[in-house]
């Protein structure tokens, strides 16, 4: 029988291999897709959240994390169908028009990945027409804005009034974030959620699929 | 006066303790598989980089709050007019890790690995905000002396990053292959621009670090920009 804490650990300590092994011993015996991931894959990424939150872990600590929760997850995926399914939401994530800071972006992105998202990214100095015409075409549940410079924050309030003229905005969530983003600022453009770090981004974005 | 060159990888001096710096290590040694990575990837990018600055200085002077070089009028925001008030000449500088860069990073990037697409990135700002420091070096010697205000960019707190089309105008040929695009970023991605006021009276302790409120950031008072 195999040992599912193992998986746990590899996916804390970003054991890609390991967390493969595992994860393939684990389906050989037969053992549920759904309690492989969120009785323990999920649940290491939350650990490496928490702690690369509170400074006891870094970027790479991070990334590499997700890079094994997403080679187990290749091997799920696969063998989960319909309401079953591994994913937990679309996700078209860019950095808005104006700016190419990039890097927190890009770890918000893994990280939902790695929590069984489906992460569309757009890259860096996208405009609004960009992010509507990828929320359109992958039918995504969530929108997510990157900007790290001052001059370039209020782009995201031009993005949002597009999709409003667009008539998509009911359609679609609107999170945000980036150094120089508050929680006021987001709410007074009028988006639907703020978080300040990458471990902070998943439980938003899980929250507002949830809605 | 004006200078620009293209300069060899080892001349910038770069360490592994920059790059960890750059990642976000804020001082802490990374386990050995990341430092075997940084080590790894530094010697690959190593043989390719040309890093590359361009500097000139112009007489100017600070109207309102307006720098005003060379009948080019920056919409410097209020504070940066005070702290460049007395200034009579400015040094503009563009800083570049280059295009082999972008190149190296975006092969990086399509073998699809998340941990070395972010060390490479971070190598990549840690060559730009060395370079920063090289031409800051070179841009003193010229002066022989002469004092100077810290660097402040175009983008920085209330400067709109669309002033960079002046800054580039005034920049001309200089610019070490360093262009703007419509959304003012420069490209190669790894650049950084910017401004230092001459003057007898300019304090050099005001730096954009210190005017920052972010006092948590990684890179408080790292040099970068
Ligand atoms: C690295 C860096 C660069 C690198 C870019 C690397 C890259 N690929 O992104 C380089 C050196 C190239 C660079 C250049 C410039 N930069 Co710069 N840069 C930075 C720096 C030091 C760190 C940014 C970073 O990577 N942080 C690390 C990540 C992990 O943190 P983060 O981005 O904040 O992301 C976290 C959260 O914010 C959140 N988050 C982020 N996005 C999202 C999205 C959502 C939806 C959610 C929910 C959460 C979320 O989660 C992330 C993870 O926890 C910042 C200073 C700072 N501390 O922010 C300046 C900074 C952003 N840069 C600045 C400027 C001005 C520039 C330039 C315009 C300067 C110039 N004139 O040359 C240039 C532009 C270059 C160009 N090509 O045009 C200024 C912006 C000022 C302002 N606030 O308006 C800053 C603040 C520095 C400063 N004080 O001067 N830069």
């Amino acid at each position: 029988m195999t040992d599912l804490n193992l998986l746990y650990d590899a996916i804390l300590n970003g054991k890609l291999e390991q967390s493969v092994e595992v994860t393939n011993q684990a389906v050989a015996e037969g053992i549920e897709p759904q309690e492989i991931i969120n009785g323990y894959m999920i649940k290491a990424m939350e650990e490496i959240g928490l702690r690369f939150q509170n400074g006891e872990a870094f970027v790479p600590n991070l990334l590499m994390a997700a890079r094994a929760m997403k080679g187990s997850l290749d091997i799920l995926r696969p063998l989960m169908k319909g309401a079953n399914s591994v994913s937990m939401g679309k996700v078209v994530i860019g950095t808005v028009k104006g700016d190419l800071h990039d890097i927190g972006k890009n770890l918000v992105a893994s990280m939902l990945e790695g929590c069984g998202f489906e992460v569309i990214n757009l890259g860096v100095d996208i405009s609004s027409e960009k992010f509507i015409e990828a929320a359109k075409e992958h039918k995504a549940d969530i929108i997510c804005m990157s900007a790290l410079l001052t001059t370039t924050m209020n782009y995201m309030k031009e993005v949002i009034d597009a999709l409003e003229a667009a008539g998509v905005r009911k359609d679609v969530k609107v999170m945000i974030g980036g150094a120089p983003v508050t929680d006021a600022f987001a709410q007074q453009i009028g988006a639907d959620g703020y978080s300040e770090n990458a471990n902070g981004a998943v439980a938003l974005a899980r929250k507002l699929v949830a809605e | 006066m004006r200078a620009s060159a293209v300069i060899s990888f080892s001349e910038l001096g770069l360490t592994p303790q920059h790059v960890y710096a750059s990642m976000g290590y804020r001082g802490a040694e990374p386990d050995s598989e990341t430092c075997s990575l940084v080590a790894r990837m530094l010697a690959d990018l190593e043989r390719e980089v040309k890093p590359a600055y361009a500097l000139k200085v112009l007489p100017g002077k600070v109207e309102g709050h307006s720098v005003v070089i060379d009948d080019i009028v920056f919409d410097t925001p209020v504070f940066l007019g005070k702290i460049l008030q007395e200034a009579h000449h400015f040094a503009l500088f563009v800083v570049t890790a280059g295009q082999a860069y972008d190149d190296w990073a975006a092969r990086i990037k399509k073998q699809g690995d998340i941990l070395c697409e972010f060390v490479a990135d971070a190598i990549g700002s840690a060559t730009v905000e060395s370079m920063g420091l090289y031409a800051k070096k070179r841009l003193e010697e010229l002066l022989g002396g002469a004092t100077h205000s810290s660097t402040f960019c175009p983008g920085q707190y209330h400067w709109h990053i669309s002033e960079q089309r002046k800054f580039f105008t005034l920049m001309g040929e200089d610019n070490v292959g360093v262009t703007i695009n419509d959304s003012f970023l420069m490209h190669p991605i790894k650049s950084v621009s910017g401004l230092i006021g001459i003057g007898e009276t300019l304090d050099p302790t005001i730096t954009a670090c210190s005017l920052c409120p972010r006092l948590d950031c990684f890179r408080r008072n790292a040099g970068h920009a």
